[in-house]
């Protein structure tokens, strides 16, 4: 290649990176990119050249709504990957007489009668997760029909899931090292709220079941919101950091059958009273503008 | 690339895509400012700029988008993405109109003298003008050429100038020029 020509396809990447090339132009050389090893190195190149200027951005921070919809988004991926049902097994053979359960031993045995969750197929669990332990194929009385069985190579399959699932759920459990006091219990055992308002008014109450998955939360006497305004449920997990919107609060109360993962981690849970009709618009709240706050409580230890 | 990846940048991201809640919250804290402005000032519209900012955090959660953590810092590696899917949002919608005050990017007509910048901050000034104005504001020719008070073809000289030097300036010697 002449420098000539080296130099064109330089300008004429830059220009493309860049977002000077427009238009028709931009189209065809997007398609030649796409499938030219050289041209693609040299829009790699520009872009690593360019991208340093970002260090040179100003801080304009995006409106609230921005983070409700990104926390909306992940905690309903988090929550499908919770309470989406396993999916069905195929049709059963007469060779899944085979009841690989009954090979599971005691200590695995909960999970048969537990509607275990899945993980979605897109659900990649973190990296650093332990392997699944093998699981062994090896029955306790070996027999050369069942080696051959379908049925048991199905269920060590769906044990390895199941197994699978159970650590990526634990992980996902795991709560991520708060950057600030106070320390949580890491999941489950009920809790409780009380909710004050800024007058320090006991007005709403919240508890959850044994397990820590189904929250409630009423109001402790008729609080009508006021005329154009609705009340919004707000959880915080650090003072530091905004909190997670949990939706609209009717003024009866509300019942939240799917948590998510983050209210393991949240030390106090707010409401605050907004006239956005779209609950995504609400206005973030200052933790000491909540109209109502209360510290969530442990009231027995998690299960083991 | 001179400039070090920033370790706690780098956590994170690695965190995010381990999809701990804690470590998106601190992410987004952390550099949603610079990369919404990066978009506004490239698609220059409102609804663009939010829709490519909770893109990026979204496809980072779901492991969609993962830092490679091959020495490029992640802020400049975030830039590239959110600059790309700013571009690719407007793609074939034609030059953008303006809904919204820009961010304002006057300081960067004056950039400090970092490591990493400095083949763009030893630029001729109005060289350096240009590339900065349409890297941080999608800026086309024509709206250049105003801003340097030129023709289009006066304008277009300027900018593939600096982007020549640029070229030989900063990595001629190892892309081993013909």
């Amino acid at each position: 290649m002449s420098k000539l020509d080296r130099d064109t396809l330089e300008i004429l990447t830059g220009e493309y990176v860049l977002g000077l090339v427009q238009g028709g132009p931009r189209a065809q050389l997007a398609r030649l990119i796409a499938t030219d090893p050289v041209l693609q190195d040299l829009v790699d190149h520009w872009e690593r050249r360019l991208a340093p200027m970002i260090d040179l951005a100003p801080n304009q921070a995006p409106a609230n709504s921005v983070w409700t919809m990104i926390q909306r988004a992940t905690i309903e991926q988090m929550v499908q990957q919770r309470v989406l049902p396993p999916e069905p097994d195929p049709e059963p053979e007469p060779a899944a007489a085979f009841n690989f359960a009954d090979l599971l031993p005691d200590a695995v045995s909960p999970m048969k009668a537990e509607a275990l969750p899945l993980p979605t197929p897109d659900f990649s669990p973190p990296p650093q997760s332990p392997s699944p332990p093998p699981s062994s194929p090896t029955p306790a009385v070996p027999k050369p029909g069942l080696w051959s069985n379908a049925g048991l190579w199905r269920g060590v399959a769906g044990l390895s899931l199941a197994l699978a699932a159970v650590t990526a759920a634990a992980l996902w459990l795991q709560p991520a090292p708060p950057p600030a006091p106070p320390a949580r219990e890491p999941a489950g055992g009920q809790k409780l709220a009380v909710l004050v308002d800024q007058q320090r008014t006991a007005s709403w109450l919240m508890r959850t079941d044994t397990a820590g998955q189904r929250l409630t939360i009423n109001p402790v006497r008729p609080l009508p919101p006021p005329d154009g305004q609705s009340y919004v449920l707000w959880l915080v997990v650090d003072p530091d950091l905004p909190p997670v919107n949990l939706g609209r609060l009717p003024p009866a109360g509300r019942i939240i059958d799917a948590l998510p993962g983050l209210f393991t981690q949240a030390s106090q849970i707010g409401i605050s009273l907004d006239s956005a009709q779209d609950i995504t618009q609400a206005a973030l709240p200052q933790l000491a503008n909540m109209d109502y706050l209360g510290a969530i409580v442990q009231l027995e230890a998690p299960s083991p | 690339m001179s400039a070090l990846p920033d370790p706690s940048l780098a956590a994170l991201l690695a965190d995010v895509t381990a999809q701990k809640p804690l470590a998106l919250a601190h992410l987004y804290r952390a550099v949603s400012g610079r990369l919404y402005a990066l978009a506004l000032g490239v698609t220059r519209q409102v609804p663009h700029a939010e829709a490519v900012i909770e893109q990026t955090f979204i496809r980072l959660w779901r492991g969609l988008d993962r830092y490679p953590d091959d020495g490029e810092p992640p802020l400049v590696w975030l830039g590239r993405l959110v600059r790309a899917r700013a571009l690719a949002e407007i793609e074939g919608s034609g030059p953008p109109p303006v809904d919204s005050d820009l961010p304002d990017w006057s300081e960067i007509l004056f950039p400090p003298d970092r490591p990493a910048l400095r083949p763009i901050v030893w630029l001729p000034p109005d060289q350096r003008r240009a590339l900065l104005m349409a890297y941080g504001l999608g800026a086309h020719y024509d709206e250049l050429a105003d801003e340097l008070g030129r023709s289009i073809e006066d304008t277009q000289a300027t900018m593939r100038r600096a982007l020549l030097t640029l070229v030989q300036g900063l990595d001629g010697d190892k892309d081993g020029e013909a």
